[in-house]
């Protein structure tokens, strides 16, 4: 039998797929905009080719279908939802507009601002109170409600949400108002935030519930082509989807929460980033992944990812609990520019995949940091996404000639080296942000190159940060869709329950949590989970009484007791002084929301060594053969290096053509990837399906020579 | 490559990645102040701001904050400088809040920590940020009717807070021992602290992997460039003398509007904003500091040069502020001053906005709203604790820009973007009160080509059994103004309810005591309009209808365009254009 992941993002779709004896074939085929599941169809026929099968074959033999998409994302970012209504409080609808008045960069008085999802025409007040303990001050008013679903009828909405104050303390109005409007707008799509995300803070449950209606439309009617496609295919059992959290639920579960779904593609790589963790015998991973317009980041510590209890998406509060992936602007794409005062800055303007980058030959005309890694060597031409896209030196380089070069006095090879390095300072920045600002060394960890623009930066920042390796696994290209195919089906349940340490009473923390876990594992029993299978984790978000923002706390234990209070008031305040500098040792605390995980627990994942390892069948692909180029990634110049390939294996990504370890400077090219090895580092080909650059002398005094080197620069 | 071009190019890459980094550290400080401080004014609202300063006290980095903190920080790090010269030491840390000797006014405390490399003094990390309360006669500290800054709170200049890595104690408890909440100004003046030393030790990184000297000559290039760019963007601007006025309602005594005077003299890159016209400084307190008025200066001649300038010591130097003392803008002490970082500095930029709109029209925005509205304080009947809060949400809208809406509740102008409104339901929880409304205003925005954002109604209902409230701000007699033949917006207007009667709050009013059950509502200003109102799309007149930002009879009246209600059934939306009229 087999395990299938389907990754579709804006651009190709991915594919892995994993045969019981652990064998993998790998798949990348572009995206089909126009018509996503029919796309999906198309890509899996292909890959059943890969296995000598025929689609039915093929589905007949397949014990589980794992998706991932960015449909929900980009319809967010397109503005292609459906129209939708939000129901509140009388005398509150503006809470979405209002945005809580922060700005992003507070600087430019014309920044846009995030799109608002529904219009005031559409936002409708209805009468009815609660107080901040749940209790009712004005009655729900039924009359003035009908009123309501007058005027959503007559506007044709497609969907509802309905956000109440205090709502997360006693969701009865929400609940009443919603079936009264699904008994009477049958085929509107209805959605409360009680049931999305029951959390103090009105804003950002709004937003999050907000998301909900306007996507969960879209995101449905897909998958309901898509099961019916499959279906006629002969494929009979559920299609399940990752969840931001990482976790994976069935289809029927997101046709009401797409919101859940906004980071379902990048959630694959963070567990692809734990089973990497696993495999490796290293717990601790930065898992790095750079697009076209962003770099994202994720740290496996101690062999898991972190959770975030919300996060912020296209510029909209989403409070549900997410896997923590931190972007930057700083992609393939980025745009260089100089100012007037001479300062070169490389992105956050990304010049995104259409034009693109000059050198992608579409109309571009601003140098991007592809334009830069093309002229200094580190690009073949020929070579770039398999030989799909041929690149144009020559536009690059008048690119990079013009709006960099000449304003700044250098030579355009000096120019793009100053493009390349930039680039590469700031997403070490990003990595440095993420870890130290945990309290985390990234001298700890070592750095995991997902997709394929990033292995050409992977070992030079793992040098600068000081990471113990670079490792570049073989499945890079399709990294987030392997992920996926280890993703364990998982409930994220989240609630604001107010409990402090002046009156702690364990028995309501107990009954809140039982009743979590009854809601949890009722989902995973009906998903056919025993309870042998299934695990549980606990997290408390807390704060000090008088302070405005919780701290995540794992409090070790499932049920409270007497001594409870004391072991989680030690752990808060330890991670207080982690996190911020200073504790407060006898401050009166609060535990604000209560977050349940109930998880199947992990397979043993088969990871696919390299003998394994096989992959895209693609057609008019280039072959990559080993030779030399001159290549410039330092102030030192022009060097020649090395190049390997993968030579003559179109559909057997693997190290054939690669020996078993390659001395920097070198560069290592595969049909999705090239990467780079600095000199002074070593590639060596791990038996296990992935390349590890290391330097050859990581010691101290090696350091200190090279600060001692840069003092002297400066000197002059 | 050379030798001579290879060095060029490594110090264009230095300059980047080492503003960047610094950025990345002013941001992580901001964040770590923001999760763990108490006041709700800072931690919730996000009235602070943290940032990187050079030996010499000039800002090198600032990422959090609101504007008008822009360059506070820098001013407290020259006092510091001033009073403890030579004698700062690794491991100290500095504690000012004196608006005449280096603050903006009293509850705005700044933190300042040097940092040493090698012996040698390289940066300080500094962080201010509103606390609460600071004392004086009236709790929340906005006195409406402080004559002196005594009866405002408590003076502090710099002090060592921190002596060779230990607290310093008797300076700690002597000011909080003057506070109304000494507890919680103690755990944030801690989380101040916490922030700068997460800010030191990240900069003590940086300096070990790149060398004192590198960092020290690259932060040096970054200021320059940064002057070098503001100079080039003033240069683009037209020559010449431009005059703008903006008036303050009052301060509270006087029932004349205080007049702001703002000269912009553009010559060459170089750029003077002379306050020599406005008022004399006046008895309550809406006179500004220096500091506070000079980054009004700053910020507003900045939002015009471009986003992309960076803010920092190196572009401060390319605008000069001459502010004459015993001014409105640069009183003598003891001129009570607390408003000040709402209004005047709200209406100082505007005045420089309003002389600069005849030179750059397009890039100048339409009046912003006023900040008005009351602290309100207490014993809490849940906890018996005492509590002291400010109405943060009813804030004003923004003024509208050429081919650009004013955005609801981005007022004042001096606070854009940096301030965080509260979520009702947060305060609830906090305060004793229940929130009766919280929406935009009809016909409060600002007419024009492009119109202000709406203004506000907010309610709140007290319910503990002895509330009191403060009246603060202003624009309850100056709207916002309209610029190209827009329209200015909507006063603010406040009203005390109580079971018998409706009473109108005026915009300074002493504290009084109220009674249960209670309320205060409060309609904020809508931003100005930008170009006329007979120039909008009628479609957007029609969306405005709809929306019930526009009413039928205000877009007959001012916009020209007739709007009918065609659809029999009230309870469905059936607005439509008539015809236009103009």
């Amino acid at each position: 039998m087999y395990r299938v992941a389907i990754d579709t993002g804006g651009t190709f779709t991915d594919i892995a797929a994993v045969s019981e004896s652990g064998q993998m074939m790998m798949l990348k085929s572009p995206t089909d905009r126009e018509n996503p599941a029919q796309g999906i169809i198309l890509a899996l026929a292909e890959m059943a080719g890969c296995w000598g099968l025929d689609l039915a074959t093929f589905l007949e033999e397949t014990e589980q279908i794992i998706h991932g998409t960015t449909l929900a994302l980009n319809a967010l970012l397109e503005g292609q939802g459906s129209r939708t209504a939000l129901l509140t409080t009388e005398g509150f609808r503006d809470a979405l507009e209002i945005r809580r008045s922060r700005r992003d960069n507070q600087w430019d008085l014309r920044a846009p601002v995030p799109r608002l999802l529904v219009p005031r025409c559409l936002r409708l007040g209805v009468r009815e109170r609660l107080d901040y303990r749940g209790e009712v001050v004005i009655p729900l008013d039924r009359e003035q409600l009908e009123e309501t679903i007058a005027r959503l009828r007559a506007e044709g909405v497609e969907s509802a949400a309905v956000c109440f104050l205090f709502s997360f303390q006693n969701p009865a109005h929400e609940q009443a108002a919603a079936e009264a409007l699904r008994e009477a707008l049958p085929g509107v799509f209805i959605t409360t935030s009680a049931e999305v995300s029951p959390r103090i803070r009105e804003y950002e449950r709004t937003s999050t519930v907000v998301l909900n209606a306007y996507l969960t439309p879209v995101l449905a009617a897909y998958l309901n082509i898509l099961e019916e496609k499959l279906a006629a295919y002969g494929w009979h059992r559920p299609l399940y989807l990752m969840l931001n959290s990482g976790g994976l639920t069935d289809a029927g579960t997101v046709k009401n929460f797409a919101v859940k779904t906004l980071l379902s593609g990048p959630a694959g790589g963070a567990q692809g980033g734990q089973a990497l963790a696993q495999e490796l015998q290293n717990p601790d991973l930065v898992v790095a992944d750079m697009g076209g317009t962003s770099f994202d980041v994720t740290l496996v510590v101690n062999g898991k990812c972190r959770q975030v209890p919300e996060a912020e998406l296209a510029g909209h509060p989403v409070t549900l609990p997410m896997t923590d992936i931190r972007s930057i602007g700083a992609g393939g794409g980025s745009v260089a520019s100089v100012d007037e005062s001479g300062r070169l800055m490389v992105g956050p303007r990304s010049a995104g995949s259409v034009p693109g980058p000059a050198c992608y030959g579409r109309g571009g005309t601003e140098p991007t940091v592809t334009d830069a890694a093309l002229l200094l060597g580190l690009l073949n031409p020929e070579g770039f996404l398999g030989g799909r896209l041929r690149l144009d030196y020559d536009r690059a380089f008048a690119a990079v000639r013009d709006r960099v070069a000449v304003p700044l006095g250098l030579d355009t090879a000096e120019a793009a080296l100053a493009i390349y390095r930039i680039a590469a300072a700031r997403m070490a920045d990003a990595i440095r942000l993420v870890t130290v600002q945990q309290g985390l060394d990234p001298r700890r960890f070592a750095l995991v190159a997902a997709g394929g623009a990033f292995p050409l930066f992977a070992g030079l920042i793992a040098g600068e940060l000081e990471m113990r390796e670079a490792v570049i696994p073989l499945q890079g290209p399709v990294f987030c869709a392997w992920g996926m195919l280890g993703a364990a089906r998982q409930l994220d349940l989240s609630r604001t329950c107010l409990i402090s340490s002046d009156s702690f009473d364990w028995g309501t923390l107990n009954a809140l949590v039982g009743d979590m876990l009854v809601q949890g594992n009722a989902d995973l029993h009906r998903y056919g989970v025993s309870g042998a299978e299934r695990e549980t984790e606990l997290t408390l978000e807390m704060k000090y009484l008088d302070q405005h923002h919780e701290i995540s706390i794992n409090p070790g234990e499932l049920k409270f007791g007497l001594s409870s209070a004391e072991k989680i008031n030690n752990a808060f305040h330890e991670r207080h002084r982690e996190l911020f500098g200073y504790d407060e040792p006898g401050k009166p605390w609060e535990i604000v929301n209560v977050r349940v995980v109930c998880r199947e627990k992990g397979r043993d994942y088969v990871y696919p060594g390299l003998s394994h390892l096989t992959g895209d069948n693609g057609v008019e692909q280039y072959y990559p053969t080993a030779g030399s180029r001159e290549v410039m990634v330092d102030p030192a110049g022009w060097q020649a290096v090395k190049v390997y390939g993968a030579a003559g294996l179109p559909r057997v990504v693997s190290g054939s053509g690669l020996p078993s370890e390659a001395p920097g400077p070198a560069l290592l090219e595969f049909p999705y990837t090239t990467v780079l090895v600095p000199a002074g580092f070593t590639a060596s080909l791990g038996a296990q399906g992935y390349i590890s650059l290391r330097r050859e002398t990581n010691n101290l005094n090696n350091r200190e020579t090279n600060n001692a080197n840069k003092g002297e620069e400066g000197g002059q | 490559m050379s030798p001579e071009t290879g060095i060029r190019t490594e110090r264009v890459i230095l300059q980047a990645v080492i503003a960047n980094r610094l950025d990345s550290i002013a941001g992580e400080m901001g964040l770590v102040l923001e999760r763990s401080a108490r006041s709700p004014i800072f931690a919730e609202a996000c009235d602070f701001a943290c940032g990187i300063c050079n030996a010499r006290g000039e800002l090198v980095s600032q990422l959090s904050g609101i504007p008008i903190l822009a360059t506070a920080g820098s001013f407290s790090v020259q006092a510091v400088l001033e009073r403890y010269g030579d004698t700062i030491a690794d491991g100290d840390a500095f504690i000012v809040n004196d608006p005449y000797y280096g603050g903006n006014h009293l509850p705005d405390i700044g933190i300042i920590t040097p940092v040493f490399a090698g012996g040698e003094l390289l940066f300080f990390c500094v962080s201010r940020a509103h606390h609460g309360d600071i004392g004086g006669s009236a709790a929340g500290s906005y006195n409406p009717k402080a004559t002196e800054i005594f009866q405002e709170g408590l003076r502090i200049p710099p002090l060592r807070l921190v002596n060779r890595g230990v607290m310093v104690e008797e300076v700690l408890d002597l000011i909080t021992y003057n506070t109304r909440n000494p507890g919680m100004l103690r755990s944030d003046l801690l989380a101040q602290t916490g922030a700068n030393r997460i800010g030191r030790r990240r900069l003590l990184e940086m300096i070990e992997q790149y060398s004192a000297g590198v960092v020290y000559r690259t932060v040096g290039e970054i200021l320059d460039q940064a002057e070098k760019l503001a100079r080039e963007r003033i240069a683009t601007l037209p020559e010449g003398i431009f005059t703008g006025v903006e008036l303050v309602d009052d301060d509270g005594f006087q029932e004349e509007p205080i007049r702001i005077e703002a000269r912009v003299i553009k010559k060459g890159d170089s750029l003077t904003v002379d306050f020599s016209g406005t008022d004399s400084q006046v008895k309550g307190f809406v006179n500004t500091s220096i500091v506070t008025t000079t980054t009004a200066a700053c910020i507003a001649v900045l939002w015009v040069l471009g986003p992309d300038v960076p803010r920092n010591g190196g572009a401060f130097r390319a605008i000069a502020v001459n502010a004459p003392k015993g001014s409105l803008v640069n009183p003598l002490p003891p001129a009570p001053v607390t408003l000040s970082t709402l209004t005047p500095a709200g209406e100082v930029i505007a005045a420089i906005f309003k002389a600069l709109a005849a030179a750059a029209p397009e890039r100048i925005p339409a009046g912003f709203g006023r900040y008005c509205g009351p602290s309100f304080y207490g014993v809490d009947p849940r906890t018996e604790r005492f509590y002291v809060g400010f109405a943060f949400c009813a804030l004003g809208s923004g003024g509208a820009m050429d081919g650009l809406d004013g955005s609801p509740y981005m007022a004042p102008i001096s606070n854009y973007g940096g301030v965080r409104t509260p979520n009702i339901e947060s305060n609830e929880v906090q305060y004793p009160h229940i929130t009766l409304c919280h929406e935009m205003e009809p016909d409060t925005a600002g007419p024009g080509r492009y119109r202000g954002g709406p203004g506000i109604r907010y309610a709140i209902r007290f319910y503990d059994p002895k509330p009191g409230i403060a009246m603060f701000g202003d624009g309850m007699k100056i709207p916002p103004y309209g610029l190209k033949g827009g329209e200015p917006g909507s006063l603010n207007r406040a009203f005390l309810c109580t079971r018998e009667e409706e009473i109108p709050l005026q915009s300074k009013e002493s504290p009084r005591q109220l009674q249960p059950g209670d309320s205060v509502m409060l309609v904020s200003s809508g931003g100005g309009g930008w170009g006329s109102p007979l120039e909008r799309d009628p479609e957007l007149v029609l969306q405005d209808v709809q929306d019930g930002i526009v009413s039928v009879e205000a877009a007959g009246r001012i916009y020209g365009v007739v709007i009918g209600n065609s659809g029999g059934d009230p309870r469905v939306n059936h607005f439509s254009i008539t015809s236009v009229n103009r």
